[in-house]
């Protein structure tokens, strides 16, 4: 790991990111939705666990999973990474840079939603460490994805998946109300629903849930690394 | 990696081998598909940097941003200022590279290639679509790295740009390495009054005025006459057309080539030893021009 080499790949990318209109727009996308559900509803009576988990499952897979996989297939598509990769370790320190960017993002993109809709979040260590694994788990998934894809173009075969099963999970309640249907009974271990449970109050087993995500996460992300390290060469 | 196997690249047995010196410019002429071996075997050797015709770029960066990433990703010691101002780029700083024009782009791939921490580069037909403009700045940077004390190997499939980097040159063909002479043995004097020389084309033999002629070529024991754009094998030597088109204003400018004289465009002098003459045709085509020949040929161009 290279302190100066992480630094020029994140101002390099901050600089695209800003640049590139089709990532800096998901930036808008959570706020756009918090402002819409901010408006919904009676005021003062505060928002159901699952509205905001909606928003952070948005701002997870639309800007930290989609913001790192566009970013790395670009590099993948344009070829911009032939000169610059010499070793696993310059491969480590392009992903890391990266994953700064879109952290910084998210983060900016998900506190201003959360301002705006004026959640009053129990901050909880739990929450916190609910959040945080979130993250990581998203992050994982775009960077395996990242690794793998030839353009930017596929990127959104994975993308939709991603979006549909991981961030949006919470829709299906709207969509499907009766609470025996098995589809309802799975997705109760999806991760953004361990998130919904420790808002409510729960903490053991949702943790643990999630921890098992992202380990599996981990695994695909290495497998993706590893695969990627071979194809480039010993 | 200090040095490329040649029994690897022509895959013949042979025992010569081409090396990485510090300091020092190596230039050969092979055939593609030996270049395309060579790129084959160092594509995994992460200590060889290959520097190409032209380099991917980030469309949305400018040629500063650009530069200033080079610089830091390498921690190189080099001022990105000072790059600007010497490759030219001044004008173009600000701009982003997707609205830049090819040329600029091709000196970022230089100023990549200087900026980079390896120090063995492997430059393949670095001057491919290269413009006068660019030709000088690849010599700049060549002198760069011979200071920065690079290794630098450039291979390159035509003979004309291998001129056009260095005045001593090697080829790479079927039987190894071997160095391209460049100073001429024979004397020659003029006689004869031919206005029209017999070459062939396919099955048939065609007669070309010696006004048509832009400059005629030896190249692997062949002599090939050059009218625009076209090529025809002429059964003679070298030095026996040197000979029936000396009275004619021709002239042998390098060991491989005769000059039409009158087609002459202008002479460029790349660095101390290495000149080129540009014919005036609409490839402009640069053939190479001995040192030894660059006084004489002057005063046969003027009155």
């Amino acid at each position: 790991m290279n302190a100066g080499r992480i630094i020029a790949i994140f101002e390099k990318d901050l600089k695209e990111f800003t640049r590139n209109m089709m990532l800096f727009t998901s930036i808008l996308t959570p706020i756009v939705l918090a402002f819409m559900y901010g408006n919904m509803g009676e005021p003062n009576e505060g928002f159901p666990p699952v509205i905001i988990s909606i928003i952070v499952g948005v701002a997870f897979s639309a800007i930290l999973c989609s913001g790192i996989m566009t970013m790395m297939a670009e590099e993948n598509e344009k070829d911009t990474l032939r000169g610059l990769v010499q070793s696993p370790a310059s491969m480590m320190d392009i992903l890391i840079g990266k994953s700064l960017v879109v952290i910084m993002m998210t983060a900016i993109s998900l506190i201003l939603s959360l301002i705006i809709m004026d959640a009053d979040l129990s901050w909880s260590p739990a929450v916190i460490a609910a959040m945080l694994l979130l993250g990581i788990f998203f992050l994982n998934l775009g960077v395996a994805v990242g690794l793998e894809v030839k353009s930017v173009a596929t990127t959104s075969v994975y993308m939709l998946p991603i979006m549909m099963v991981f961030g949006f999970t919470p829709m299906l309640e709207i969509m499907i109300t009766d609470e025996t249907n098995i589809v309802r009974q799975i997705v109760d271990y999806s991760p953004l629903y361990q998130y919904v449970f420790i808002q409510e109050g729960e903490t053991t087993l949702p943790l643990l849930i999630l921890g098992g995500w992202v380990f599996l996460s981990f695994v695909y992300a290495a497998w993706a690394f590893k695969k990627r390290m071979n194809d480039e060469g010993k | 990696m200090q040095e490329i196997k040649i029994a690897d690249v022509i895959e013949k047995e042979n025992d010569q081998s081409i090396e990485f010196r510090r300091g020092k410019v190596t230039v050969i002429q092979m055939p593609v598909e030996y270049i395309n071996r060579m790129m084959k075997l160092t594509e995994h050797v992460h200590s060889v940097f290959k520097l190409e015709s032209s380099v991917p770029v980030y469309e949305r960066l400018t040629v500063k941003d650009h530069i200033k990433f080079y610089k830091k990703w390498n921690k190189s010691t080099l001022e990105v200022a000072d790059m600007l101002n010497q490759y030219r780029l001044d004008t173009v700083s600000d701009t982003r590279l997707g609205k830049c024009e090819a040329d600029t782009v091709q000196r970022l791939a230089y100023i990549q290639a200087l900026m980079t921490g390896q120090n063995e580069v492997l430059a393949v037909n670095p001057l491919h679509n290269a413009g006068i403009e660019n030709i000088k700045f690849f010599h700049k940077m060549l002198e760069h790295m011979k200071s920065a004390g690079k290794a630098l190997i450039v291979i390159t499939s035509s003979t004309e740009e291998a001129f056009v980097v260095s005045s001593n040159i090697a080829r790479l063909g079927e039987l190894g390495l071997k160095q391209v002479e460049t100073e001429i043995s024979e004397e020659s004097d003029a006689q004869s009054s031919l206005n029209r020389i017999r070459a062939k084309s396919h099955d048939k033999t065609i007669f070309i005025d010696l006004e048509d002629i832009e400059y005629i070529e030896s190249n692997e024991g062949k002599v090939y006459v050059n009218i625009s754009r076209e090529k025809f094998v002429i059964e003679t030597t070298l030095a026996e057309t040197e000979k029936k088109l000396g009275s004619h204003g021709f002239y042998r400018c390098h060991r491989s080539y005769i000059v039409n004289l009158d087609k002459v465009r202008e002479i460029i002098t790349w660095s101390k030893n290495t000149y080129s003459i540009v014919i005036e045709n609409q490839e402009k085509t640069k053939i190479p021009l001995s040192r030894t020949k660059y006084n004489e040929i002057q005063k046969l161009l003027v009155l």
